[in-house]
């Protein structure tokens, strides 16, 4: 049995967070089954786009799909209630809240909704605001600059709530679009940033961790319930130790190559807000994100958004907090 | 003009005149665009979407015309050599082949444009369907200008599926790949 | 099945298939053989997503804009702004040929329809003064091969795009590599205009005279300024580029020159609509089959096979340019790219080639096999537009073949040929 693993980071082992877990995956399934499964790893996409492999997860031809947000919303739409900005404040955190009961439920209403089961909500990293126009530590410092978002209407709602231009700018065109100064600024987690080089043609980062961008590990409940019990288990390890090492991954391409100090060295000056000046950003951001979250995905939408809210503040009530 | 050359062309005429009015407003959507972000510091969030949208529908739309005048890149050289007869037959049977294709666009792409009536675009909030209709009906145009092509084949009319409609200047420049 | 794949792929080719539909067909049949119909819907989907790309819209627009341009006449303006600046030479109007392909170049994206629209003035031209007409055919159809490598390009419009390298990087990297080729090919002829005979007309242009012609074509020269200065400082992307040149075309044409009118909107309209559908379908269907490419891993095998051949980047480049030149003289360049461009790029960077050096490299190849025998377009619309036949154009063009592939070694010897430009205006 061949199980086809995709993704769309470079197929390196030693910068990309998703392909060391598609590796470790691969490794637990192929030793642990004595070759009776072997796994082959697509990087880079080239099993097409966010959609196209949403779609073919769908229809068994990938039996794993390492998806994002976005992906997932074009088959799942309630998913984007998730993506309100401010509501994750760390990772730990972020993990606490998607390996528990929140996780579990989302994942039993996506399965229901659209026969796509999530198996786990592996490597992520928050979303840094970078500009070339002047250091932003509050909102009102945006004001007026062009910041380039993905056409997705809650991004778009919270740069404009925050007092930026959002500007939507196809990501192959964004690295001369920001060159030339066609948009100023960006938002995007530093690892997606270095594939861009777009630390090249930016001044001013802040720290905002506003958006939580995650790798959703996700299959077709056919494909999962096709599996003998023999080798659900051996599949279910091997997802357990790649969501493992993914994320021990992500968190020390952070501590190396893919941290504040990536940008500094890039020549760029990095601001961490204050609590109050986060707060600032929080109380101005989230209302718009909530009423464009109540729009488009309406009631359902609004009740997954808090969930995730009360799912935050239940684990950093928690022990082991940071 | 045989009735089958007519029905080509009359075919041809009812999808440029929409493409015609299409491209010209591609070109004034990315003018626009680019005068609103740039001189007017107001960027509009719609226009990139409906652009790219535009010129997908222009693109594989033009292709059924491109059938019809003949003007698909492809590598003649060897089909020259063979006699008139076995070179029909080959035609025949790619436009067949073509055909299977062509019924791929038409059933399987129909049936994902359908399902997606209920997603709707990013930036304009428009039924994905709107977009991605233009699969099926690519295919059903380019399955009609070829079919013709073929009936064309058979009374005599043409001497080959694929080749330029008109052998002038200006099709010299297309075939040449332009 | 891969096997099955290339069978299948080249059969259809061979019988004379469009390349477009011999890609999709191939595509088809396979998983058809292979008894994966459930693959099919990957049909449809990537028919659409291989040109669900904004960055492609440059294309269309370049040709828009080039059209007009052709329309307008500006041709007139540069072949006497040329012949004001070189005329005079032995061999006078061979350089102007080239002068003009030059200007040209700056001001379009595509080598074909300029080759036709500069044969038609020129090759008569040259030879009531003496040139021999194959000769005068065979400048034209080597110089026309500029168009593509000085920015704007639509060939670099969709390298950039398949490949996500920078367009306004491209653009400032072909800027050196094609003013090569112009000088080389003027060297050829300067050096072989004894030998060869060539005519020697009139005397050097009065600064008077010079001055002239420079205003006159004033306003044709302002588009590269226009578009690169825009792109470059900027004001726009090189799609908002590729449309502001349409408008300022169109603006010369209706208020300056007046020499357009409302009616000639569907004809050039038309031109384009047609243009991209014959390229644009090629993108949609290599991208069906290249997705199954991809999934039985290909890709990553003929890179091992390239890479166990040799890891030397010098060595793999001259294999590139072996293989293009090769599939150039059968295959239409643009089809070359797209099929091939996908393989050979992520190769290249695993070899720590620099993009724009790779890209410039093939682009430059590419180029080349429009010049090259048996088949290549700007041959065939130069023996059209000269009546010269194949044979004589072939044979007529061989020195000059021999200077673009000399220029074609040292671009690809001398990264910083092409990396230097964009480096210095901070691309990449
Ligand atoms: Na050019
Ligand atoms: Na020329």
């Amino acid at each position: 049995k061949t199980i086809k693993i995709a993704h769309e980071e470079p197929a390196d082992a030693e910068r990309s967070a998703a392909h060391i877990s598609a590796l470790v995956f691969k490794d637990v399934i192929e030793s642990r089954s004595n070759g009776e499964m072997s796994v082959d790893i697509h990087a880079a996409s080239d099993l097409g786009n966010q959609r196209e492999r949403m779609e073919l997860t769908k229809n068994d031809i990938i039996q794993v799909n390492i998806a994002s947000i976005g992906g997932l919303a074009g088959f799942y739409p309630t998913i984007n209630a998730v993506d309100l900005p401010f509501a994750l404040p760390n990772v730990t955190t972020a993990y606490k809240v998607f390996d528990g009961p929140f996780g579990q439920k989302l994942a039993d209403d996506m399965e229901a909704e659209t026969g796509l089961k999530l198996l786990a909500v592996n490597a992520g990293g928050f979303y840094v605001l970078t500009n070339s126009e002047r250091p932003v530590k509050t909102p009102a410092d945006m004001e007026g600059i062009k910041f380039r978002t993905m056409s997705v209407p809650s991004h778009i709602a919270m740069m404009e709530s925050l007092g930026a231009a959002a500007t939507p700018v196809p990501w192959d065109e964004l690295y001369s679009a920001l060159q030339t100064g066609v948009v100023e600024g960006q938002h995007n987690p530093i690892p997606i940033m270095a594939i861009g080089n777009l630390q090249e043609v930016q001044k001013y980062a802040t720290l905002t961790n506003h958006l939580f961008g995650a790798d959703w590990w996700v299959t077709s409940s056919a494909f999962y319930s096709g599996l003998s019990d023999a080798e659900r288990v051996i599949f279910d390890d091997a997802v357990e130790a790649a969501k493992l090492a993914g994320r021990g991954a992500k968190l020390s391409l952070r501590a190396t190559d893919f941290g504040v100090g990536f940008l500094k060295d890039a020549g760029m000056e990095v601001y961490a807000p204050t609590q109050d000046e986060l707060a600032q950003f929080r109380e101005a951001a989230v209302p718009a994100v909530m009423k464009t979250i109540e729009e488009d995905l309406g009631e359902k939408g609004t009740a997954l958004a808090n969930d995730l809210l009360d799912a935050v503040e239940a684990a950093q009530a928690g022990p082991a907090q940071n | 003009m045989s009735r089958l050359s007519k029905t080509a062309a009359v075919l041809e005429r009812l999808t440029m005149v929409p493409l015609l009015i299409a491209g010209a407003a591609m070109v004034a959507i990315v003018v626009a665009g680019t005068f609103w972000r740039y001189v007017l510091a107001d960027p509009l969030l719609w226009t990139e979407e409906a652009a790219r949208y535009l010129m997908i529908w222009i693109a594989l739309i033009g292709a059924s015309v491109c059938i019809r005048h003949g003007e698909h890149v492809r590598v003649e050289m060897l089909v020259r050599l063979l006699p008139r007869a076995l070179r029909k037959a080959v035609d025949v049977v790619v436009a067949a082949l073509i055909l299977v294709f062509l019924g791929v666009l038409v059933w399987i792409g129909g049936g994902m444009a359908l399902e997606a009536t209920r997603q709707t675009s990013p930036a304009l909030g428009i039924p994905m369907a709107v977009p991605l209709a233009v699969i099926p009906l690519s295919g059903v145009l380019m399955g009609l200008h070829l079919i013709l092509r073929v009936a064309m084949l058979a009374t005599g009319e043409r001497a080959g599926v694929f080749d330029w409609a008109e052998p002038d200047q200006d099709h010299a420049d297309w075939e040449a790949g332009r | 099945m891969t096997w099955f794949m290339l069978g299948a792929f080249f059969l259809l080719m061979l019988l004379g298939t469009p390349v477009a539909f011999a890609l999709a067909v191939t595509a088809v049949l396979t998983m058809v053989q292979m008894d994966m119909l459930s693959m099919l819907r990957i049909v449809p989907m990537k028919f659409y997503s291989g040109i669900d790309l904004f960055s492609l819209m440059a294309m269309p627009f370049f040709i828009l804009a080039g059209d007009i341009m052709n329309r307008i006449r500006i041709t007139d303006r540069l072949v006497d702004l040329a012949n004001v600046l070189v005329g005079w030479l032995r061999g006078g109007l061979a350089h102007v040929n080239i002068v003009v392909s030059v200007f040209f170049a700056g001001l379009t994206g595509a080598a074909v329809a300029d080759t036709a629209a500069l044969g038609k003035m020129l090759i008569p031209a040259m030879e009531r003064q003496g040139y021999r007409r194959p000769f005068a055919a065979a400048v034209t159809a080597a110089s026309s091969i500029i168009g593509p490598i000085i920015p704007p390009s639509i060939i670099m419009v969709i390298y950039g795009s398949l490949m996500n390298v920078s367009i306004a990087g491209l653009f400032a990297a072909g800027v050196v590599p094609g003013l090569l080729v112009g000088v080389g090919l003027m060297a050829y002829v300067a050096l072989s205009a004894r030998r060869l005979d060539l005519p020697k007309v009139g005397r050097p242009a009065s600064a008077a005279d010079v001055g002239r012609a420079f205003k006159r074509a004033l306003l044709p020269l302002m588009m590269p300024v226009i578009i690169l200065g825009g792109i470059l400082g900027g004001v726009f992307t090189p799609t908002e580029a590729a449309a502001v040149a349409v408008v300022f075309a169109l603006f010369v044409g209706f208020f300056v020159y007046r020499n357009l009118s409302l009616s000639d909107m569907p004809a050039v309209l038309t031109d384009m609509v047609r243009a991209s559908g014959s390229v644009f379908i090629i993108l949609s269907a290599a991208a069906i089959l290249g997705w199954l490419l991809a999934m039985e891993q290909v890709p990553q095998a003929i890179g091992e096979g390239l890479l166990g051949i040799s890891e030397n980047p010098l060595v793999f480049l001259l294999i590139v340019n072996i293989l293009l030149l090769v599939i150039g003289m059968v295959m239409d360049m643009t089809a070359v790219l797209i099929i091939l461009g996908p393989i050979l790029h992520p190769i290249a960077m695993d070899l720590g080639i620099d993009p724009l050096h790779f890209g410039i490299v093939m682009i430059v190849n590419i180029n080349l096999a429009l010049m090259t025998p048996p088949l290549g377009a700007c041959l065939f619309v130069t023996c059209t537009v000269s009546k010269v036949s194949l044979e004589v154009l072939s044979r007529e063009i061989l020195p000059f073949l021999l200077v673009v592939i000399g220029v074609l070694g040292l671009v690809t010897s001398v990264p910083a040929l092409s990396t230097t430009l964009p480096r210095l205006l901070g691309f990449g």
